[in-house]
């Protein structure tokens, strides 16, 4: 393994290397460093990097490894971290201006536990505003661009995220997504984004306000399927900290991977969100669901009755949520939140408790009839967003071009890049965004597999068997420096 | 609609100007657009998912 090949190292190619001693944590630190360093100026990826502390980490890491105490496979791994996550000592934003000066004197749980498994932590990567978007054109720090061209986003929220680990500036992030905030991203930039079930991971530590109570999710950006369930094994399980985390026992997600998936039955899920999916995205996702099949699992479409309320339960749900956590920030720095997301949060405080009420009823029949359609069919697959990826202009101003359709980029129902994803975040069900092709433009086209509750292993095998029969993962992107 | 904008305006010390008034109102009458459908539903019965999956809460 040539350690100087960044691009192509990954979390279980490398943990054997680093255990061995035949890797030196220091040294590799030095060299994401040095590539942060070049890359970040152009990909704005990062909002903080924490050179000093990640030596630092790495320099214990390396001393422990030494003395025979390998703490486990994300020991000596080079990390990022989105900036709406607590970490002691560094400053995070949020994405806002409300927070630009916050230095949290705790960890998240979730970065705990990174940090308990030996994982070294380079910086906090950028995210929309509040992450309330998916485009990471941030006002307060800039606009985060998409490595495989420049000129397009890199998807939001978690748009840093997304663009590091993709440009190989660190092995692994930790997002969140409350309407498609890891998966979106993961998409546009080419790699893998799980958004587990609900309370898999503990959120306690995540800025309260960037992301709805109930449909927010911590989440795990890295390159392959197999880094995904190494690091959700170090990051999953109870949490004292968290009262909606759940206490089911965490697997060994590793075990998963190889598992034979032949007959396994996939339902292609169909719905309102076909609306804004483009010829393009339905003919890589097609030959997608071909290769599932030449895998031997079974496929046929299936929907839900309700399926046309998702949007709206969404909406009135995280709205609601969402500014009930803004309340001071808005009576005392309203004009520290740029125009549109001030005018969004001001708008849900009109919202009346029986419209956000009656959203939790219609969401129990929603969730009631995806659990019986999984009587019928074990997994879910679909796009992960329905268009390929705008470039920052189209998003600036507002409208999408869909096979020559102007479409408005975000209306009533949100985000139109958000319509694939949402329906996992109303029913909490665990998703993982895969790379499944490429645009003509040469950006990445993501698919979603998905599944019942806890069924993060059944979704990882099939994951991993679709990435081993094609190479999409291997393909990094050429960051044009000038 | 717009009174209330305007209350909240005046409640949280916002000193939004008309234009900005306008444009909370457009978002917050799509958004009752939008919840309208909810209520057409047949609820009769149902809980809400305060807790998405309680078999397996704490």
């Amino acid at each position: 393994m040539n350690i100087q090949d960044l691009e192509k190292l990954t979390i279980a190619g490398l943990a054997p290397e680093i255990k061995s001693r035949k890797i030196s944590p220091v040294e590799l630190t030095r060299l994401f460093l040095d590539r942060i360093e070049r890359l970040n100026p152009v990909l704005n990826a990062y909002v903080t990097v924490t050179a000093d502390d990640a030596l630092a980490q790495a320099k214990r890491a390396e001393e422990e490894i030494a003395q025979g105490r390998y703490r486990g496979p994300l020991h000596g791994i080079p990390f990022s971290i989105k900036d709406n996550i607590a970490t002691q000592g560094v400053r995070t934003t949020a994405g806002s201006k409300v927070l630009d000066n916050w230095i949290p004197d705790f960890d998240a749980s979730v970065v705990a536990r990174l940090k308990d498994a030996g994982a070294m932590i380079l910086g906090k990567t950028n995210l929309h505003e509040w992450a309330l978007g998916g485009t990471t054109i941030n006002p307060f720090y800039g606009t985060t661009h998409n490595p495989w061209d420049l000129n397009r986003i890199a998807g939001g929220s978690s748009g840093g995220s997304g663009a590091a680990v993709a440009a190989s500036l660190c092995l692994g992030s930790i997002g969140t997504d409350s309407a498609q905030s890891v998966r979106n991203p993961a998409s546009m930039c080419g790699v893998v984004g799980l958004k587990p079930t609900y309370g898999r991971i503990s959120q306690y530590g995540t800025v309260p306000g960037t992301g709805a109570y109930s449909c927010n999710h911590t989440g795990i950006l890295a390159k392959t399927v197999e880094d995904a369930a190494i690091v959700l094994a170090a990051v999953a399980g109870h949490d004292l900290k968290d009262p909606l985390s759940a206490r089911k026992p965490v697997p060994k997600y590793s075990d998963s991977l190889g598992k034979n998936v032949k007959g396994l039955k996939v339902g292609i899920l169909r719905g309102y969100f076909e609306e804004v999916m483009a010829a393009e995205v339905k003919e890589t996702f097609d030959e997608a669901v071909a290769v599932l099949k030449s895998l031997g699992m079974e496929t046929e479409e299936v929907t839900i009755p309700h399926m046309d309320l998702i949007p709206a339960v969404k909406v009135c749900t995280s709205r609601v949520e969402n500014s009930s956590a803004h309340d001071h920030n808005l009576r005392t720095r309203a004009r520290d939140y740029s125009p549109q997301t001030l005018y969004a949060y001001l708008s849900a405080l009109l919202v009346p408790a029986s419209s956000y009420l009656m959203a939790q009823r219609v969401r129990r029949i929603i969730c009631d009839e995806f659990h019986a359609l999984l009587q019928r069919v074990q997994l879910f697959a679909l796009p992960t967003v329905g268009f390929t990826v705008p470039t920052i202009q189209e998003c600036n101003e507002g409208w999408l071009d869909i096979d020559g359709k102007k479409i408005r980029r975000q209306d009533e129902r949100g985000g139109a890049d958000s319509l694939c994803a949402i329906p996992f975040n109303v029913t909490g069900l665990p998703s993982l965004s895969v790379c499944c092709g490429f645009s003509k433009a040469t950006t990445p086209i993501g698919m979603q597999i998905a599944g019942g509750p806890f069924q993060e292993e059944l979704i990882f095998s099939v994951a991993h068997a679709y990435e081993q029969a094609t190479d999409w993962h291997n393909r990094r992107p050429q960051v044009a420096v000038s | 609609m717009k009174d209330a904008v305007q209350r909240i305006n005046v409640e949280y010390g916002l000193n939004l100007t008309e234009e900005e008034i306008e444009i909370i109102t457009k978002q917050v009458e799509a958004g009752k657009r939008l919840f309208q459908k909810l209520y057409e539903v047949d609820v009769e019965g149902v809980v809400p998912a305060l807790k998405i999956d309680p078999a397996e809460r704490p």
